[in-house]
């Protein structure tokens, strides 16, 4: 059983593009792509590309060794090349580097693209596949292994054969319910097997005309409206997404033989729209028909259908199927803001600027310091045979690699207590401080990350970004009453580090912590004061094994014993607020970032 | 043959179609930058420009397509073909718009050494980058808000100068690198430095529309272009010609535009009203008008004309205080009321 989407997929490759997989690795997720492959039959080659790439296999380019032995230049292709109208899978693509994403979206916008299929593996707290590739890949499909499972077993089957053979009328009530069957049963048509759609006739999905006019359905308006609608109402951002979901309506209506209808639309819907969702629409009470309705398409069954109803359901269907993230109110985090593709080290070897040369092989797509690499060699030439033919001998073992190095920001993390004691005191004053210090981060391009801790848990309200309009926007929205969960925000913190810490060229973590000190929940989300002390003590001192530098703020209104311990624990600097205004705090983090560095 | 989306079936945008116009009508007026969200035709728009600009003349042969009715902007290959006594002989080459993707490195932008020269025949040869590639013509740097600060930089360094010096790797030359440059990027994604967007001449703002109808159109023609570009853009080459003339009428009267005095007091009482830093402003400011004076095929500029140009000649330049909510575009737009009333 393969997702819907990749049967439209295989229906119209060029039209859609590819898709991102989102999901481990395993079994299931082969086998979607062997029965993807074996639809789309594609007419260019398969080719997989490794996280490992270099820039020279990548792209093609000089084959240094053989042109060495051969004394000519000997160039290699890369793995794109000849790749059109074929297929490219990139495993792990949510840390590919800028160069491999560049190089695909280059392919992607050209003549004759590859189908591209992303597979993102991500976790949910981690950057997801670069947003340059993924929009212009037509789906966004979850593995989602235990819900697609259980939706292929529950009994929508039958359901969704009935709609398949017959399109859903618009009229009533029944038209309601067979959708929230859909709803409920999406896996269904996935199971290319049993579609009849897909294997029935002569027609392979490939010779099927998805080219037909649009215009030519038996919908009131033409298709892209409906769809735009949807797109508006959702906030779907960019065109792109637009012309995907009108190409993926065509895709499955003619997979089914048949004229566009609203089922098309809805199928559409939920598959290109609504992963890209930004809002969740409101969907009023359908509006009265407008009165010239019915004047102007007088009787015509199919034409009584109301424009607008129709619009509104694609939204309606759309919203089984947003992001979960959304529906919490939490963006997805933007994969740049959140920083972290991982790349080989060899990324500084390739950006910065020049501090030396070390020995090493320059296919990695590091800088061939040629001079040097001649002066390593020059000594051996007598020695060497193939100098006497009056050629350079140069062996693998001379190559001198340029060292770069690019200046690395530190990412200063706040760990804002946000709580009721806290908020009472100082909220708007550890408030203006960090704007102060996001005004001073945009002028030395540092990252801010913003936790915030309050209730039971703590919360990472802003992912490591330079972007000011967001971290603004954040911290406006903060808001500040519960209980105070400081081990839940110490771990939260240190997890940031640590992510931050996986990232290329990652440069510093510098935690600032604004409380003051009373934890009164402990790290399972019970009350209990003592518990939750130690259990922040604890928790503070994984900081300091972690060698994260911390500067603690202390916002109780008079120095606390148990600021104290927190700070000697996770060998903090300790401040107090008392003494500094919100320009003293902005100031000692300026120095400590010096410090750090 | 070109498979790219025609310029005038681009729906929409007028800002930034009018900043590129402008931009391709006097290069001089130091680059665009288009901020906004993926997927609204940023690309497309810079992309179709090749479409609609006139080939231009270039010394055939030569690596830098270098203008062979320019004396004294030629590069070095050129002189020396011209001291060894060859003729120069030119040819119609289209406008180049080159794309600098993200993960560009110095080497590819600058140029290098020719490694396999220097390693199969050991000749000390420079391989072009792609300021060379970009020159006379467009540089389009998408999302130049993530690119690094040093190359940013270089890029603006050579854009303002016209001019590539290159001294690295036993290499020393310089050939002409007269580019527009074109950048873009989405300010959720990170800021660019202010330091480097002053730099930059013009920068507009573009939006997903929010208007129906306007969206179904651009489904509507992408559509019709997947489904067959040839005949597309064949639908759209009238179109297209119109405004390659328009463009070309305008290079060739802009020094004939003339700015009334009080035109440029307007401007400056303008830049006064914003606060903005230095006299960028004011000279873009003008400058722009003027180019849109010429494209309207004008013969002065007018006040609708500064009305025009004003957003995306000051709306950077604003000295910026990051904890104002303002959008700058919102600014802009009230000094214009404000010094600049409509009748």
């Amino acid at each position: 059983m393969i997702p819907q989407a990749l049967t439209l997929l295989a229906a119209d490759p060029r039209g859609l593009g590819g898709a991102v997989l989102h999901g481990p690795a395993g079994p299931e997720r082969d086998a979607w792509l062997e029965q993807f492959l074996r639809d789309l039959a594609p007419a260019g080659p398969v080719r997989r590309v490794p996280l490992s790439i270099t820039p020279d296999r990548l792209l093609g380019g000089l084959d240094l060794t053989a042109t060495i032995a051969a004394g000519r230049p000997v160039m290699q292709p890369g793995i794109l090349h000849g790749t059109e109208d074929g297929v490219v899978i990139v495993p792990s693509a949510e840390r590919l580097s800028d160069t491999v994403i560049a190089a695909l979206t280059a392919l992607l916008d050209g003549p004759r693209p590859p189908v591209v299929i992303a597979l993102d593996e991500s976790e949910a707290d981690e950057p997801a596949v670069a947003p340059a590739l993924a929009q212009r890949l037509a789906f966004h499909v979850a593995l989602g292994t235990e819900q697609l499972s259980l939706r292929g077993r529950d009994s929508g089957r039958g359901n969704l054969a009935t709609s398949s053979k017959e399109p859903l009328s618009l009229r009533g009530g029944e038209a309601r319910m067979s959708l929230r069957g859909r709803a409920s049963g999406r896996g269904n048509l996935a199971t290319p097997s049993k579609e009849p759609c897909h294997h029935e006739g002569a027609q392979r999905p490939r010779d099927l005309n998805l080219d037909a006019a649009p215009e030519s359905t038996p919908l009131p308006r033409h298709p892209a409206e409906f769809l735009c609608e949807a797109a508006l109402a959702l906030g779907v951002i960019g065109s792109r997404a637009d012309t995907f979901a009108l190409r993926a309506a065509l895709a499955h209506a003619s997979l089914h033989g048949r004229d566009l209808t609203e089922d098309d639309l809805v199928i559409a819907t939920e598959l290109v729209l609504a992963p890209r969702a930004t809002r969740i629409p409101v969907v009023d009470a359908p509006p009265p028909p407008p009165p010239d309705q019915s004047a102007t398409n007088p009787g015509s069954e199919t034409e009584a259908t109301d424009p607008g109803e129709l619009a509104d359901r694609l939204v309606e269907a759309a919203r089984a199927f947003l992001p979960p993230s959304l529906l919490q109110g939490a963006m997805p985090p933007s994969r740049h803001a959140a920083g972290g593709r991982g790349d080989s080290d060899a990324a500084s070897d390739r950006h910065g600027r020049r501090v030396g040369t070390r020995r090493g092989d320059p296919r990695t797509g590091a800088r061939l310091d040629l001079i040097e690499t001649l002066r390593a060699a020059a000594p051996w030439q007598r020695a060497r045979p193939a100098a006497r033919t009056g050629r350079l001998a140069v062996r693998k073992d001379d190559f001198r690699i340029q060292r770069l190095r690019r200046r690395t920001g530190t990412t200063v993390v706040f760990a804002v207590d946000a709580s009721g004691s806290q908020a009472l005191h100082r909220l708007a004053e550890t408030k203006g401080a960090v704007e102060l210090l996001l005004a001073d981060s945009y002028v030395r391009r540092d990252r801010v990350a913003l936790i915030a801790f309050r209730g039971t848990t703590a919360e990472e309200v802003l992912p490591p970004t330079r972007s000011l309009a967001r971290a603004r926007r954040t911290l406006t929205a903060l808001a500040g009453g519960g209980g105070t969960p400081l081990a839940a925000a110490l771990l939260a913190a240190r997890r940031l580090a640590d992510r931050i810490a996986r990232e290329r060229n990652a440069g510093n973590t510098l935690l600032v912590l604004l409380t003051d000190g009373r934890a009164n929940v402990a790290l399972d989300g019970t009350g209990g004061r003592a518990r939750a002390e130690a259990d922040g003590i604890a928790a503070a001192r994984s900081i300091r094994a972690a060698r994260i530098p911390a500067v603690l703020i202390d916002t109780s209104p008079r120095p606390s014993p148990q600021v104290a311990q927190l700070a000697a624990a996770m060998d903090a600097r300790l401040v107090p607020l008392p003494v500094v205004d919100a320009h003293g705090i902005s100031g000692t983090v300026q120095r400590a970032i010096a410090a750090s560095r | 043959m070109s498979h790219h989306y025609p310029f005038a079936a681009i729906v929409g945008q007028p800002d930034m179609k009018l900043a590129l116009l402008i931009a391709a009508t006097d290069p001089g007026i130091g680059g665009v930058m288009v901020f906004g969200d993926r997927g609204t035709g940023k690309s497309t728009v810079v992309r179709a420009l090749p479409g609609i600009l006139p080939a231009m003349s270039a010394v055939r042969d030569c690596r830098f397509h270098c203008d062979p009715t320019a004396n004294g902007a030629r590069c070095d290959e050129c002189h020396a073909r011209e001291s060894a006594g060859e003729r120069l002989r030119s040819t119609r080459v289209p406008v180049p718009v080159v794309d600098l993707p993200l993960g560009a490195t110095e080497d590819r932008v600058v140029g290098a050494l020719d490694l396999e020269r220097a390693l199969a025949s050991g000749e000390k040869r420079f391989e072009p980058g792609l300021l060379a590639r970009a020159h006379r013509g467009f540089l389009y740097v998408d999302e130049v808000n993530l690119l690094e600060d040093h190359l940013v930089d270089l890029l603006l360094d050579v854009a303002a100068s016209g001019v590539n010096v290159v001294e690295r790797e036993g290499l020393s030359l310089r050939h002409p690198a007269r580019f527009v440059i074109v950048g873009s990027g989405n300010p959720e994604e990170g800021d660019l430095r202010p330091q480097l967007l002053d730099r930059f001449g013009l920068s507009v703002e573009v939006r997903t529309p929010t208007d129906l109808a306007e969206r179904v159109e651009v489904v509507r023609r992408r559509t019709a272009f997947d489904r067959d570009p040839i005949a597309f853009a064949a639908d759209w080459a009238d179109a297209d010609r119109k405004v390659g003339r328009g463009v070309e009428r305008a290079r060739k009267a802009l020094d004939t535009v003339h700015v009334a005095d009080d035109m440029v007091a307007l401007g400056t009482r303008l830049c006064l009203a914003l606060g903005t830093d230095g006299l960028r402003g004011e000279l873009t400011l003008l400058r722009a008008a003027r180019a849109a004076a010429a494209l309207d095929g004008k013969r002065t500029v007018t006040v609708a004309h500064l009305r025009a140009v004003a957003p995306m000649a000051l709306r950077h330049r604003l000295r910026r205080n990051p904890l104002d909510e303002t959008s700058a575009t919102t600014r802009v737009e009230r000094a214009i009321a404000e010094v600049m009333p409509q009748p």
